[in-house]
């Protein structure tokens, strides 16, 4: 697992590192005024110019304490810079997952046991319309109906619960779409195979049949998709933060990345990847209470 | 399959092969080029709106170029964006979930290391790392998207063969002494493709989707390429000013993946053997 | 772990969302955020968070438009950008390099430390510190300063001294970068404290700072001129039809930005109206004189300045709210002679003629022993208004007379690489904008063939002999004299092509009194609500 955070924090330092140094990005206006010979020195006295497995090495073991050093940009430590933002980006994601499952699983239950009726017809067709928006279109005109013209919800940055309520719903109709749909077509799936239909004929009643046996296998699928989702919503959240003044991490990572602020990018990216490998123990949990009959080696 | 599922499946297959002629014939339906610049007749309305003109079906964007014709030579890279770069992880990712789903231990482990390194990678820094190393462009695009979709497929595959390969066909399979690969192909894929399939066709949609929030932060394609996703990024500050701007793309995007959709079903369905004729 | 038992499982899962729910709760979010501003508050609207509020460490718009008004400085720019008197009163020239400012008497900073000469030569020191150490942000306009000694003669007397002789110091002391801290304050506070809780001697001081939510200012009541607005509310919101989308709901004052094309939608809503100004930003296409042999014809330069349509783009595209110049140098210097190059096809095709490009009917390209007339042409975007649009117009503009362009269009920090060493990474033409230099000479930097702003490699001799002329020319209407003939020079070299001053499109609520300026800055110090 430490593994996986490792590879990532390398990789996205070299990535970063490839597109230049941050020099001219920080000195912005001033390097035209001032000589290259100057522009070196600020290099040099930044440790810049160093190779960047030097450069890296250094930055590492500074990690291992939980230093990730000063962010370029905000003149402070870089890991304040993203931990501050972290509450807000977690209610984001927590009512956005919230929505998403709690609205798109039921759904395609429904769905899946109404098959074919207009219920069914209905609910694809908002998964259809949910997965086919882009979230940025999404999010303007939801601004544009409930903001502007009905007045009745607060438009951008945060405050009161009021506000999650636009960025939580854009956030959300892409997944609850998906999980909408998968969990339809897998709940139909699992309904027709051996098992259930022993099930029936054994005489248990549909309801049973239905939330006992076929739901806990349908949602295996349903629940590997829903933990990929998480590290989606935590991190690539980013239009939704543009779009709302949402002050969340995505937004404080590209941001980062456009300034090439290394230590945030740094401090950003680890705790995504930390905040991942913690959502894949919790979805290996998920597996185990819902077929045991699934082994590992 | 009956009837219904089928005249559904037949619709679905309509509709996409529609786009793709349109795709492919975007010459033939329009004398106007997707690129071409006019800015003294910019934002104009579609032809049967107040200040249309019959030059310019279904009106102009910002920069004066046909709507009409941008929607038509967009079909051609939206689709072709969407279909690659949901090849490339598909067939990347399936594989590499098959092989560590049957074989298990140390190859299983590198293998899922290696999804989850995919996963926990943000996707915006590998795209823009990718494309300010190699330039912007449409096969950088295509990479940038394939390479961030594989491991959900890896991992999906993965769970399915897990699941199915303790069944009894697989045992069966076994004792006659068949191959590993023929078991594989012939009995662990086909029943682990149902929500692969579905995925899949999820994902050509995202993938356009994905581009568009490409263009959205300026990373996609270049700007006189037109694309679906491209349109819909720059109509977005229009929206009240001049709604066919996002209107027709979306339009286009949204029956494209209702199509796709369908279509997947039905793949799907034959498929699995065992809902064959069921209603 | 893998071989646990479902029941464990299910205790760990329960244990897990309650921990997340937690952390959802921790961070509950303030109930100050309201959405309909308070009488007393005018909410501005800004592309980007304020990051810091200590001067030394910001040169960002966003975090300027915040310390303007915590801080006051010696000298300060009017409306109109006439130099005015500030904390100082007068100033003089004593010697070659030494500039001597009488101080206002009995002020004091918001923390009731005397605001004297000691603490102008504090802070001034402070600065060059933090310039030789290239700690925070100082880099630009310590390096203009380039200061030797600051020395207090008396409580209102200050005389500053730089290591070469620098008409331009009183311009330079209305930076905020020279704006006096109070002493003991500012050694006795951590850096950290200082990005939030500066204090400097301006009529506000900040009340309430939440990173990347809002920063919120309130007058302050022992300043002499107390403002009439009471309270500032700054809070950033990147998106454009975000930020239009809160004024015309009525939950802003200020909005930056406004989309030329967006005008109308902010206009038709009678609770707000759209304020514009003429910057100072000069928008050109650079045209490298060092790669493509046709860019060191003077003919071809010239020839892509007629072949622009400059009018009907700036009519169209930039809903007539600028006008296209001639000249990269800002009012007042600019020369009324000087107007933009007309639109005048046959004229270009002509020059191109005669340059020897001559149409290839096949391709449409021009082209000259065997070489194309095709040039790579790097481009920003969401920099400055319309860029990556103006770019397209440009070069679909120059296909028509046969160029044939590459547009390509870059995020801001992939084109500040490139912009870096003088124009090291970009192609053959880019467009740029370059800010105002405050004084003739310095505007016309941009083309000088030595400054680091000159991205483009040009070196025309008449206009270096003129340059030469006015740097040893102190006299001021002989220095305009030479100022204009420079400028002539430029226009018929044509090293650039000649777009337009940006012009800043504001919104404003209809309930505040506030004109914009044309130096990009916020300032509420004289608006009132109606």
């Amino acid at each position: 697992m430490l593994v996986v955070v490792l590879m990532v924090s390398v990789a996205s330092f070299a990535l970063l590192f490839l597109t230049g140094d941050p020099t001219e990005l920080l000195l912005g206006s001033a390097a035209d005024v001032m000589s290259q010979q100057q522009i070196e020195e600020f290099r040099r006295a930044r440790g810049f110019d160093r190779p960047w497995l030097v450069q890296y090495l250094g930055f590492l073991t500074h990690a291992a304490r939980g230093d990730f050093g000063d962010s370029l940009r905000h003149h402070r430590p870089a890991f304040e810079v993203i931990w501050e933002r972290v509450p807000a980006t977690v209610q984001l994601g927590a009512v956005a997952f919230a929505l998403s499952v709690g609205l798109g699983v039921p759904l395609g239950v429904i769905s899946a046991t109404r098959r074919g009726s207009v219920v069914d017809a209905g609910a694809m067709l908002l998964a259809l319309l949910g997965q086919s928006v882009p979230s940025f279109w999404l999010g303007i005109v939801l601004i544009m109906i409930f903001g502007v013209y009905l007045h009745l919800l607060p438009i951008s940055g945060r405050g009161t619960w009021l506000h999650l309520v636009l960025p939580g719903l854009t956030l959300a109709a892409f997944p609850l779409a998906r999980n909408a749909r998968l969990t339809r077509s897998s709940v139909l799936e699992v309904m027709h195979q051996e098992y259930v239909r022993t099930a029936r004929a054994k005489g248990v009643p549909e309801f049973g049949v239905v939330y006992r046996h076929a739901l806990r296998n349908a949602l295996i699928p349903v629940v590997t998709v829903i933990g990929l989702q998480l590290g989606f919503l935590l991190g690539g959240s980013v239009i939704v933060e543009t779009i709302f003044a949402w002050p969340g991490v995505g937004r404080a990572l590209i941001q980062a990345i456009g300034n090439k602020d290394f230590p945030v990018v740094q401090a950003g990216v680890t705790m995504l990847a930390v905040t991942f490998v913690a959502v894949n123990l919790l979805v290996d949990l998920l597996y185990a209470t819902l077929n045991p009959r699934i082994r590992y080696q | 399959m009956t009837g219904a599922r089928a005249a559904g499946a037949l619709l679905g297959a309509g509709i996409l092969a529609l786009v793709v002629v349109i795709a492919v014939g975007a010459p033939l339906i329009t004398h106007q080029s997707p690129a071409g610049l006019d800015i003294k007749n910019r934002l104009l309305p579609p032809v049967w709106a107040a200040g249309g003109s019959a030059e310019h079906v279904l009106g102009t964007d910002h920069l004066g170029r046909d709507l009409l014709s941008r929607l038509a030579y967009g079909a051609r890279v939206s689709l072709l964006v969407g279909v690659s770069a949901v090849t490339v992880s598909g067939v990347v990712g399936v594989s590499l979930g098959l092989v560590a789903g049957y074989y298990g231990g140390h190859v299983d482990d590198v293998i899922m290391r290696l999804a989850d390194f995919e996963l926990a990678f943000p996707f915006i820094l590998l795209a823009i790392a990718i494309l300010a190393v190699l330039g912007p462009g449409l096969s950088k695009v295509i990479l940038v998207l394939g390479l961030t979709g594989w491991a959900q497929y890896c991992r999906l595959t993965r769970a399915q063969v897990l699941g199915l390969r303790e069944t009894e066909f697989v045992e069966a399979a076994r004792t006659i002494g068949a191959s590993t690969p023929r078991i594989l192909l012939r009995h662990i894929l086909p029943n682990a493709m149902a929500p692969v399939i579905v995925i899949a066709s999820f994902s050509v949609a995202g993938v356009i989707i994905a581009e568009a929030s490409l263009s959205f932060l300026g990373l996609g394609i270049p700007p006189s390429v037109p694309s679906w996703g491209g349109m819909l990024a720059e109509g977005r500050t229009y929206i009240e000013r001049a709604w066919w701007l996002v209107t027709f793309p979306g339009m286009a995007l949204m029956l494209t993946v209702l199509s796709i959709n369908v279509l997947g079903d039905a793949v799907r369905d034959t498929l699995d053997p065992r809902l064959r004729g069921l209603s | 772990m893998r071989h646990m038992k479902r029941s464990r499982a299910w205790s760990w899962l329960k244990r897990a969302a309650v921990g997340l729910m937690a952390l959802a709760l921790i961070g509950a979010p303030s109930t100050g955020g309201s959405a309909a501003p308070a009488q007393d508050t005018a909410v501005i609207l800004q592309g980007a968070d304020i990051v810091t509020l200590e001067p030394y460490y910001s040169q960002s718009l966003p975090d300027q438009n915040a310390i303007i008004h915590m801080f006051e400085t010696l000298t300060r720019f009017g409306d109109n950008l006439q130099l005015l008197p500030g904390l100082a009163e007068s100033w003089r020239l004593l010697d070659a390099r030494t500039w001597e400012f009488k101080l206002v008497a009995g002020r004091r900073f918001q923390n009731g430390e005397p605001l004297n000469a000691a603490a102008v030569r504090y802070t001034l020191l402070r600065g060059k510190e933090f310039y030789e150490k290239k700690l925070g942000d100082v880099q630009y306009e310590y390096n203009l300063l380039d200061l030797d000694t600051v020395e207090a003669i008396d409580d209102v007397t200050v005389r500053v001294r730089s290591k070469n002789p620098n008409p331009l110091i009183p311009l330079h002391m209305a930076h905020s970068q020279t704006a006096p801290m109070p002493p003991r304050y500012t050694s006795q506070t951590s850096v950290n404290d200082l990005q939030r809780k500066p204090i400097g001697s301006g009529p506000y001081r900040v009340i309430e700072f939440v990173p990347n939510e809002r920063v919120v200012l309130e007058t302050w009541s022992e300043h002499p001129n107390r403002p009439a607005v009471r309270r500032l509310l700054f809070r950033p919101v990147p998106e454009d039809a975000t930020r239009i989308a809160e004024l015309t709901a009525g939950n802003a004052d200020i909005i930056v930005n406004v989309p030329p094309d967006l005008i109308p939608q902010v206009e038709r809503n009678r609770s707000a109206r759209v304020e514009t100004v003429a910057g100072l930003r000069r928008i050109i296409i650079g045209l490298r004189q060092d790669r493509h042999p046709a860019l060191r014809d003077k003919r071809v330069r010239q020839a892509l300045n007629f072949a622009f349509d400059c009018r009907t783009m700036m009519r169209n595209l930039l809903a007539n709210k600028g006008e296209c110049t001639g000249t990269v140098a800002n009012v007042p210097d600019q020369n009324p002679a000087v107007k933009a190059y007309p639109f005048d096809v046959q004229r270009a095709a002509a020059l191109l003629d005669e340059a020897g490009w001559r149409m290839n009917p096949r391709t449409n390209v021009r082209e000259q022993g065997g070489r194309a007339l095709e040039f790579g042409f790097d481009c920003p975007r969401g920099r400055y208004i319309k860029d990556a649009e103006i770019c397209q117009v440009i070069a679909s503009d120059l296909a028509k007379v046969g160029v044939k362009t590459d547009v390509q269009v870059f995020d801001w920090s992939v084109f500040v690489g490139k912009s870096a060493r003088r124009g090291a990474g970009f192609r053959d033409i880019y467009l740029i904008g370059s800010g105002p230099g405050f004084e003739c000479q310095a505007d016309l930097a941009l083309v000088q063939k030595d400054s680091g702003s000159n991205r483009s490699l040009t070196d025309m001799a008449r206009f270096e002999a003129l340059w030469d002329d006015m740097s040893v020319t102190f006299d001021v209407k002989k220095r305009r004299d030479i100022c204009f003939r420079m400028q002539d020079v430029i226009y018929d070299e044509a090293p650039v092509i000649f777009i337009w001053f940006q012009t800043d499109i504001y919104g404003v609520s209809q309930r505040l009194e506030w004109k914009p300026r044309a130096d990009e800055r916020i300032r509420l110090h004289t608006s009132r609500f109606r």
